[in-house]
C-alpha cells in the first residue's frame, strides 16, 4: 500500500566528510524508525528552493524523506508498505 | 563483433582506415525508468512492473526487463498491461528522480568525453575519437563507465561503438540489457547484409512496410538499391535511406550546449477520464497554455503559431493550428489563440488527450502594445513569473485552474538538463 503524505518530521542525520548526509531515524507519528538502508537519493527544485529526497527502508517498509534545502526542514512524503 | 577478451581491452582499436575513422559510443539504459524504480524500492526488485502517467489511465512509460516476456511494453495502454500480465505492479512515474539520475548519468559520461550529445532522457552519444589513448582503449572506456553507473546508481546500461552514430545505435541494441557490442567499419559491411531494415534507427514498422513492397528486407538490399527508385517512393530521404543500407552516417556529436535551438515549444496530457464538458476543456487548455508560454518566456522566445492537438476516446488524434502575424508568448494569449481553433472544430466524441504547441520561434521578438491594459496585464505576468521562479510552478496562477489543477511533470522525446538548454 502506497500513502501519501506530508508531515514534517524530526530527523536524525550524520553528516560525512565528503559532503554527503545520511539521515539514520525519524520520528513520525510518535514513532522512531531506524533506517536501515538509504536506497535511492536524487534531488529537485520547487522555485529556489532545493529538495533532497531520499527513498530508505526500515527493514519491513519503504519510505520517502524530503530535506528542503531553503527552509532546513524534513518531510516525510511517501509511506510504501510490504503488503504491496 | 562482440568482444570480452581482456588482452585486446588495453589496446586501441584498429578502426582501420584513414584518419578521419570516427570512434562513436551510444549509451542506452536498460529500462531506465523501471530500473530506476527498482533500485529505489528493493520491494519492485525481481518483480515485473511497469511506470505509467496514472495507474488508471496513459500508458506503458517503461516496462521492466521482468514484464516484457508477458508481452508488456512501451506505448502499450495500462488496462491491456495488466490483462496481459495480472501479477503486474504499476508504478506511478516520479519524473524528478529520472531526470536527477540522468543527470549523473551525464555527469559521469563528460568525466570520459567532452563530446557528449543528450540523445534523450536514458540515451546519448559520446564521440571519444580523441580519449581512445588517455584511456587505454574504447572497450575500458566502456568498462568504466559501466563500472561507474553500477556503483554510483545501481542501474546498468547497454553500449555499441561503431564508426558514427547510426552504427554506435545499432550496436548498443544487439546486446541487452548490460551489454557491450563493439562494430568496427571492416565488419559492417557483413553485419548489415543480413540484419533486418526495421533494426535500423528510425525505420518502424510502416516505413519497412513500403520498403518490402520493394523487395527490400535488409539493409544489404536497401544499400544496393537504386537511388532513383527509393526517391521516386519516398522523396528526398530516398538518398538518406541508401546511405543507412550501407551504414553511412556523417552527424556529428552535438555537446550539449551546442545543440540548434528549438523549433517549438509544447506540452500535451493524457485527462484522468474522457471529457466532454466545454468548460472543462479550456481548463486544461489554460493550464497548458500556461506552461507552453512560462518554457517561451524563460527562454525569451516567442513565436507565431499555435497548434492545439486533441485526441478521442477511440485514440483518434488530430492537430490543427493558426498562425499569427506577430509573435506571441502570453499564456493568456497562447490560451485564446487555442480556444479559437477549438472552436472551429465540432467535437464528435469525448476528449482523452490535449495538447498545445507554439512554433515559428523568435527569440527576443515581442510587438509592444499602444494600449495601457495590454501593458498592464504584461506586467501582472511578469510578476506572476517572478513569484513562480521563487516559489515553484503554479504557486501564483489562474482561478479557474485551482479546481483541477494537475502540474504533472512529462519527458518530452527532447527532453535536455535544463541548465544546458541552449535555445
Amino acid at each position: 500500500m502506497q500513502l501519501h503524505t506530508d508531515n514534517r518530521i524530526r530527523v536524525g542525520v550524520i553528516y560525512g566528510t565528503q559532503k554527503k548526509a545520511a539521515p539514520v531515524w525519524f520520528v513520525w507519528k510518535g514513532t522512531k524508525y531506524s533506517i536501515q538502508e538509504i536506497t535511492y537519493y536524487w534531488q529537485d527544485r520547487k522555485g529556489r528552493e532545493p529538495l533532497h529526497y531520499f527513498s530508505v527502508t526500515d527493514g519491513d517498509n519503504l519510505f520517502k524523506l524530503c530535506f528542503n534545502g531553503f527552509t532546513l526542514n524534513w518531510h516525510l512524503v511517501e509511506v510504501h508498505q510490504q503488503d504491496l | 563483433m562482440t568482444i570480452r577478451n581482456e588482452s585486446t581491452l588495453a589496446q586501441p582499436p584498429d578502426w582501420g582506415l584513414s584518419e578521419r575513422t570516427r570512434v562513436i559510443m551510444h549509451l542506452d539504459m536498460d529500462a531506465f525508468f523501471g530500473s530506476v524504480e527498482q533500485a529505489a524500492n528493493p520491494m519492485l526488485r525481481g518483480r515485473p512492473i511497469a511506470v505509467c502517467g496514472s495507474k488508471e489511465r496513459s500508458v506503458v512509460s517503461c516496462a521492466s526487463y521482468e514484464a516484457r516476456p508477458y508481452g508488456v511494453k512501451a506505448g502499450m495502454p495500462v488496462n491491456q498491461a495488466r490483462r496481459i500480465c495480472p501479477s503486474l505492479t504499476l508504478v506511478e512515474a516520479d519524473i524528478s528522480k529520472y531526470v536527477d539520475t540522468s543527470m549523473r548519468v551525464i555527469s559521469i559520461l563528460r568525466g570520459f568525453s567532452p563530446k557528449v550529445e543528450v540523445y534523450s532522457i536514458d540515451e546519448a552519444f559520446l564521440d571519444v575519437t580523441g580519449c581512445l589513448l588517455l584511456f587505454s582503449g574504447i572497450e575500458n572506456i566502456a568498462r568504466r563507465i559501466k563500472e561507474r553507473i553500477r556503483k554510483e546508481l545501481s542501474l546498468t546500461c547497454s553500449i555499441g561503438v561503431g564508426p558514427n552514430k547510426l552504427v554506435a545505435k545499432m550496436a548498443s541494441e544487439m546486446e541487452k540489457p548490460d551489454g557491450l557490442t563493439v562494430i568496427r567499419k571492416d565488419e559492417l559491411h557483413g553485419i548489415l547484409k543480413e540484419l533486418p531494415v526495421q533494426d535500423l534507427p528510425g525505420v518502424g514498422d510502416k516505413l519497412a512496410h513500403h520498403l518490402e513492397v520493394l523487395g527490400i528486407r535488409t539493409c544489404g538490399q536497401l544499400g544496393t538499391a537504386p537511388v532513383s527508385m527509393l526517391t521516386r517512393r519516398f522523396g528526398i530521404i530516398g538518398q538518406r535511406l541508401r546511405e543507412m543500407g550501407q551504414g553511412i552516417d556523417n552527424s556529428p556529436v552535438i555537446p550539449l550546449g551546442k545543440e540548434p535551438e528549438a523549433k517549438s515549444v509544447g506540452h500535451s496530457m493524457t485527462l484522468d477520464r474522457d471529457i466532454s464538458d466545454r468548460w472543462e476543456i479550456n481548463r486544461f487548455i489554460l493550464q497548458l497554455s500556461e506552461m507552453v508560454g512560462r518554457r517561451l518566456r524563460k527562454a525569451r522566445c516567442s513565436g507565431r503559431t499555435v497548434t492545439l492537438t486533441l485526441r478521442y476516446s477511440d485514440f483518434h488524434t488530430f492537430t490543427k493550428q493558426m498562425t499569427m502575424k506577430r509573435y506571441i508568448n502570453e499564456s493568456r494569449e497562447i490560451y485564446l489563440n487555442a480556444l479559437e481553433i477549438l472552436d472551429s472544430l465540432v467535437l464528435r466524441q469525448p476528449v482523452r488527450l490535449l495538447g498545445v504547441k507554439v512554433s515559428g520561434l523568435s527569440r527576443d521578438c515581442l510587438q509592444l502594445s499602444f494600449f495601457p491594459q495590454d501593458r498592464k496585464r504584461r506586467e501582472v505576468m511578469k510578476v506572476m513569473d517572478r513569484v513562480n521562479d521563487r516559489y515553484g510552478e503554479f504557486s501564483l496562477t489562474y482561478s479557474s485552474l485551482l479546481d483541477n489543477l494537475r502540474q504533472r511533470r512529462v519527458i518530452t522525446p527532447n527532453w535536455r538538463p535544463e541548465e544546458d538548454r541552449h535555445w
